[in-house]
């Protein structure tokens, strides 16, 4: 089915155009997702809520941009507000153990996060490379995530984030340059 | 390992990875929350009809209150007639 087809029997609210949507795209939002939230149930329910809105906001999508970046583009924005909404909540809540608790001992920190689809031999690699992306920017953290795990092109990454591609360029590389600074910590030569 | 050969090694280390699988019943889940949200959308318009029409209701009643009041003052401040006769008019 072509493109435009499938978008207008999803605006007459077609199930079966929105199966051939979901079946499509899940894999796309729910990896890009759980790149962002490092979680897998918090990865299933932000990716719940991105079809919500594919479904709900279709009528409000331009065919300037195409359905794929446009839905890369909602799932891009719900992590971003998740991670948001989870870093106020974590706020509040060392408030509430500062007052309530006499002890120091605040663990609130996301366990380490091993990503499902990781090779085997890499595990450890992939843990300790989520670990420091976590600590990027919301830019660069989306270029980098779009661009070395997602595997999108460039242009795509610049159409997604609204950004020329000389920007994004500019991202990936900041990105990476943090990375590398954030890794020295935890480089087994460096320890000796 | 030199060290820049193990920094990039960490970085490239989701190359070739596998995308990970969601839970086999998303999908009846997001139809389902489709539905639910569909269903309890009259009842947030039933609350933004109440709302409006509380509103409006007010407004009527403030409205009513201002021209009653407007009128009643009209009334009072009027200023008072008094029919003289030419002779209270002589002074003495």
């Amino acid at each position: 089915m072509k493109e435009s087809d499938l978008i207008q029997k999803l605006r007459e609210a077609d199930q079966e155009a929105f199966n051939i949507v979901f079946e499509k795209f899940k894999l796309h939002v729910f990896n890009t997702c759980i790149s962002y939230l490092q979680h897998t149930e918090e990865a299933e329910e932000v990716t719940q809520d991105v079809f919500v809105e594919i479904y709900r906001s279709i009528n409000h999508y331009k065919a300037e941009a195409t359905l794929s970046t446009w839905i890369y583009r909602i799932s891009v924005n719900k992590c971003l507000d998740f991670l948001r909404h989870r870093k106020r909540k974590k706020r509040s809540g060392l408030l509430i153990n500062l007052f309530k608790r006499e002890s120091s001992e605040l663990q609130i920190d996301m366990p380490h996060f091993n990503h499902p689809g990781a090779i085997l031999e890499n595990k450890e690699k992939a843990a300790l490379l989520f670990k420091v992306v976590d600590k990027l920017p919301d830019q660069q953290k989306t270029a980098f995530i779009l661009s070395q795990i997602e595997d999108l092109p460039q242009k795509e990454i610049a159409a997604v984030m609204k950004l020329s591609e000389k920007a994004i360029e500019s991202l990936l590389q900041r990105a990476k340059a943090n990375l590398r600074k954030d890794l020295e910590i935890f480089n087994p030569g460096r320890r000796k | 390992m030199n060290n820049e050969q193990w920094k990039d090694d960490i970085l490239d280390s989701m190359r070739g990875a596998k995308r990970a699988e969601p839970n086999p019943f998303l999908f009846t889940r997001i139809l389902a929350q489709i539905e639910t949200s569909e269903q309890s959308v009259p009842q947030s318009y039933f609350k933004v009809r109440l709302a409006v029409s509380a509103c409006a209701l007010i407004l009527i009643l403030n409205v009513t209150l201002i021209i009653r009041q407007v009128r009643v003052s009209a009334e009072n401040s009027e200023p008072a007639t008094y029919s003289l006769n030419d002779n209270q008019y002589q002074l003495y």
